[in-house]
């Protein structure tokens, strides 16, 4: 399918239903090591778990841009590259290496919403592990609704010559936080419509949520 | 033009008509990914004010002036002011152009809405955005708006979260005398993003006085048709429906929405005849779709709303109706004989009072009363305080109960939905004082029935208060369904028709007003023996007298016995689907002979399952919080000093745990549940200390941060509950904390020990600059740092004193820091 308008807005919504569970991540979140939870702990962590899947709610928005990338005029910081991403400039080596070929992004901001946060103030109340548990288990939801929504968007706009790359968010390698402000300039509206928002200390409010990143290559499309 | 207002406009049966669109045809046109829309309102005036005209062409009464992002926190002062001046005069601009031409639509009326939308930021404590300040934003486009003028309505709409849309609502209340719409965004389980649903905005809008309300963008047509019976049921005033056309999506490199005009209006057709009053597009809706929702819906006649004399208040995700099943008012955020309460509110000791609420919540209030007056404290600051964090925390809705009417409405004010406020009574001076307050901010009134006079013995008596409150009210603009009257209980053991007389004016209200009533049952048992007994009983005798609520302690197993049963035997529990879940949940207690309090958790019966053990140590080994406290208290009825409960089993039992964690035969999570588990039977310690007049003596104080631009905080508290159990002092700052914040609280409190948290590498920087500025003014002051960036290298070049890589290692750096400050100082 032909890729959206450049910087069109679109909407992504699922039900937690739709989401597909990863506990083994979940447990490495939590620092739970190998052998897994002992009985009692497991079954604190599926209540917690239930408790999660009834307040998550997952969101997202995304737009395409195409993308072109520049060697350094001296005008940024990084060693090598400035990249043009459509809805700022970037400059970042680790992300160039990462996008490297690749001719458009689809920029996205996901969230489930605010339940995880306000479960972690509640359930603190009631045992120090808690809050953990709902961390882990919150940061789990909302990665695999990053995939999920990857896989759709891969479903939406791949096909034969399109290859996608994995998502890279602002905040690894050298990719500042500060594009936060321009993806949160950007989605405008749209951001505020999902219920995410940005603080002054460029953190999202709600905490799980993710901007990201994700390169696309059509130029072998026939 | 002179036209009718648009309330009298309303009440005329005739549909009225919102525009549709504004940002997806800017889009359309040439608005530039990021740039802001309200700018338009100069940069393209014509346009602008075509758009406004050709929506009122197309048959819409009310146009949305472009203002929905424009607020202090995208534009300065001198911006702001322009944009809203401009923006207002396209709208009249255009208003005037249609109604002087020839159009079909010239003589409709025309009326202009200034557009408000959400902030953008999040509201504390989830975001960071204070309620006040929210306010303040929203007033930033009102106040020069007002001062403007030309405009028929404020509309606030778009709003995900009903906190922000009250801080909205009391902007525009405080700055403008124009009536107020209001509509937000709902999901398709009929909610908004922060858990609101239908039945909860109409009745906090309601309460705070809107004009209309309603619901709009987000959902298509289709998908908000089955909210709006929801809204008519409930509202008495106005419903708004203004719909997206769908959702975009992409289609051959193109943006289009899925629903056409068309499609549109025939969804329209039904919301109208399900009782929509105002109907209008929002996202994706053009003059094309208005033109034909007009014409398919002119003839629907549009029926003004009966008023529904609910007596209703809310949480901010969920009414509590006052009808035939009594509400239960948890009592024990109350500091009357409580020692160890009081001794909670002097210290500021928040986490006791939510452990209280979260405990009355688990045992199945309807409502927390929240009382914090104690003489030597600052009530209004400590009931906002408690009322933040409470909300924060739990979804139950709060009573209000306070003398002080400072503290009365700096709480009403930032409570988080409709709250049930204790209390009003028939003396004039307290009328004067409070009913304004309730009609300002919304709200469900408890009105006791004394006066002047004190409190009247007889029912016929208490009635003539009750009908004075009734009709004072009125002046107001409350209604009776605003006021819950109180007959007040008082002891039995003092007048031997007390009781009587009492239940006699709450069937009296109840028959012959049909008004709704409360009590406070457990006065009725004061001074007698087993006091439980007479208050269960009293409160069964007062549901059957038509009891709409009564505050009580949620706890106490005859209280929820006397419930139970009432409500199934009185037909309001279906299937007697309650009653079971209260026995089955209560077995152990029904069966155990003497009526005890739950302290909740149900950790209790865990334990006792095969059980070799019954130690402390085992307890807190294996994170069993409830018996871990149980056996403390045993311990120290046995009088086993405290201090040997704390040195000799308490950290011998941390000590083991912390251990096997180290050996990695234990793990994170169970190292917090012993953590827990610690932490109850360390509360059940103070308590008895508290009450026997003795000090516990702490270690040294500990700051506790994480820094600036870092909001991963597990690591930090886990690192503060170890502390706590082993006796330190811990002041903990929280989160994304300033690098002046920590050097003030450790000048402040003299700290020797400062432990500063990050997760993520960009904020180290952050935790460089906290540590060189310690250096400059607290220079006495030892900086360990932990978290999951952090290496032995990392905290060399940042200077710090240690680095620790998890909790235990920091109680071992703090318990060495605290033995060189004991022999300095």
């Amino acid at each position: 399918m032909q890729l959206p308008k450049s910087g069109t807005i679109l909407y992504h919504r699922a039900a937690s239903s739709d989401l597909t569970i990863d506990m083994t991540q979940a447990y490495r979140y939590m620092q739970i090591g190998k052998c897994g939870p002992d009985e009692d702990l497991k079954a604190q962590i599926d209540a917690a778990l239930k408790a999660e899947l009834e307040v998550c709610k997952p969101n997202a928005i995304y737009a395409y841009f195409p993308l072109s990338f520049k060697e350094d005029e001296n005008s940024c910081k990084c060693k090598h590259y400035m990249i043009n991403a459509g809805f700022t400039n970037i400059c970042s080596d680790t992300l160039y290496k990462h996008i490297k070929g690749c001719d458009g992004i689809f920029l996205f901001a996901a969230t489930i919403g605010v339940g995880c946060d306000r479960l972690i103030r509640r359930d603190r109340l009631k045992s120090q592990a808690l809050p953990m548990i709902h961390h882990g288990l919150g940061a789990m939801l909302v990665e695999v609704y990053c995939d999920l929504l990857e896989q759709d968007i891969q479903k939406q706009y791949g096909g034969e010559g399109v290859a996608f790359a994995t998502r890279y968010s602002p905040g690894y390698g050298d990719f500042s936080l500060s594009s936060q402000i321009d993806v949160f300039r950007f989605f405008g509206k749209a951001a505020r419509d999902i219920g995410l928002t940005l603080n002054d200390s460029l953190l999202m409010q709600p905490s799980k949520s993710v901007t990201a990143v994700i390169g696309v290559k059509t130029s072998d499309r026939e | 033009m002179s036209q009718i207002s648009i309330n009298e406009q309303l009440k005329s049966g005739k549909m009225l008509y919102f525009d549709g669109g504004t940002g997806s045809i800017l889009q359309e046109n040439g608005l530039q990914p990021g740039e802001l829309p309200e700018r338009w309102n100069l940069s393209h005036a014509d346009f602008i004010r075509s758009l406004h005209e050709n929506y009122y062409k197309a048959g819409a009464n009310i146009v949305k002036t472009n203002t929905f992002g424009l607020n202090c926190l995208k534009f300065s002062e001198d911006e702001l002011t322009q944009i809203v001046n401009a923006a207002l005069d396209n709208a009249n601009a255009a208003r005037e152009k249609v109604e002087a031409s020839g159009h079909a639509f010239a003589k409709a009326p025309h009326y202009i809405a200034l557009d408000i939308g959400p902030t953008g930021k999040l509201l504390k404590p989830l975001g960071d955005l204070a309620f006040e300040d929210a306010v303040d934003v929203f007033k930033s486009i009102l106040k020069p708006a007002t001062a403007h003028g030309g405009f028929d309505l404020v509309l606030i709409e778009t709003m995900n979260d009903v906190y922000e849309a009250k801080a909205a609502m009391l902007a525009a209340k405080e700055t403008t005398d124009v009536p107020i719409f209001i509509t937000t965004v709902y999901d398709e389980s009929a909610k908004l993003l922060t858990g609101a649903d239908p039945e909860t905005c109409v009745a906090l809008f309601e309460g705070l006085g809107a004009a209309a309300v309603g619901l709009n963008c987000s959902l298509g047509p289709r998908q908000m048709a089955p909210i709006v019976p929801r809204l008519v049921a409930a509202a008495s005033i106005p419903v708004i429906v203004n719909p997206n056309a769908g959702l975009p999506r992409s289609e051959n490199g193109k943006t289009v929405y899925d629903v056409d005009p068309d499609d549109f209006a025939e969804c329209m057709v039904e919301i109208a005849k399900s009782g929509a009053n105002i109907i209008g597009g929002c996202c994706g809706t053009t003059p094309a779709h208005i033109a034909r929702m007009v014409e398919m819906t002119k003839d629907i006649p549009s029926v003004y709303p009966e008023p529904k004399n609910l007596t209703v208040i809310t949480s901010y995700t969920h009414p509590v109706y006052f009808k035939e099943r009594p509400v239960l008012i948890g009592e024990r955020i109350n500091p009357t004989g409580k020692k160890r309460f009081k001794q909670a509110l002097r210290d500021h000791d928040l986490d006791y009072i939510m452990q209280e609420g979260l405990t009355q919540q688990e045992n199945h209030a309807h409502v927390l009363d929240v009382n914090v007056g104690l003489p030597e404290i600052d009530e209004p600051s400590l009931l906002c305080d408690v009322v933040t964090e409470l909300q924060g925390v739990l979804d139950l809705p709060l009573q209000i109960d306070t003398t002080d009417p400072v503290a009365l409405e700096r709480a009403l004010r930032l409570y988080n939905g409709k709250a049930l406020i204790n209390s009003v009574n028939g003396k004039q001076e307290i009328m004067d004082t409070v009913f304004p307050i309730v009609k300002k901010y919304g709200g469900v009134v408890v009105a006791l029935l004394l006066d002047e006079g004190g409190i009247p013995e007889t029912c016929e008596e208490r009635l003539k208060i009750a009908e004075k409150l009734y009709a004072e009210a009125e002046k107001y603009g409350l209604k009776k369904s605003d006021l819950l009257i109180d007959s007040l209980a008082m002891s039995v053991a003092s007048d031997d028709v007390a009781g009587r007389e009492t239940l006699k004016t709450v069937a009296a209200i109840t028959e012959r007003y049909h008004g709704k009533t409360i009590l406070g049952v457990s006065n009725i048992s004061f001074g007698l023996p087993h006091r439980e007994i007479v208050t269960a009983a009293f409160f069964q005798m007062a549901m059957q007298a038509g009891l709409s609520a009564a505050i009580i302690n949620p706890n106490s197993i005859d209280i929820q016995k006397a419930y139970a049963c009432h409500c199934m035997l009185s037909g309001c529990d279906p299937k007697c689907m309650d009653y079971i879940t209260f026995a089955t949940e209560n077995e152990d207690r029904l069966t155990a002979g003497p009526a005890t309090a739950s302290t909740g958790s149900g950790a209790a019966s865990k334990a006792g399952s095969g059980m070799a053990n019954d130690t402390i140590e085992f307890f807190i080994t294996k994170g069993l919080a409830e018996p871990a406290a149980e056996k403390t208290k045993a311990m120290l009825n046995e009088g086993i000093d405290p201090m040997v409960i704390i040195n000799d089993h308490l950290i011998n039992a941390l000590n083991y745990v912390g251990k096997r964690f180290e050996e990695k035969t234990l793990f994170l999570p169970q190292l917090l549940m012993s953590a827990s588990a610690c932490s109850s039977a360390f509360d059940v310690i103070k308590t008895y200390m508290i009450n026997s007049g003795k000090q516990q003596q702490k270690k040294c104080k500990v700051i506790l941060a994480t820094v600036k631009g870092d909001i991963h905080d597990i690591g930090k508290n886990i690192v503060k509950t170890l502390l706590e159990n082993y006796g330190f002092d811990v002041i903990d700052l929280g989160k994304d904390v300033p690098p002046e914040t920590v050097v003030e609280s450790c000048i402040e409190h003299h700290a020797p020990l400062v432990g500063l948290s990050a997760l993520m590498t960009t904020t180290v920087p952050s935790m460089a600059e906290t540590i060189k500025q310690l250096r400059e003014k607290a220079p006495w002051a030892k900086a360990v740092v932990g978290g999951a960036v952090l290496t032995q290298e990392y905290a060399d070049q940042i200077g710090a004193d240690k680095y620790c890589k998890d909790a235990m290692e920091t109680v071992g750096y703090a318990t060495e820091v605290h033995e060189a400050w004991i022999k300095e100082n």
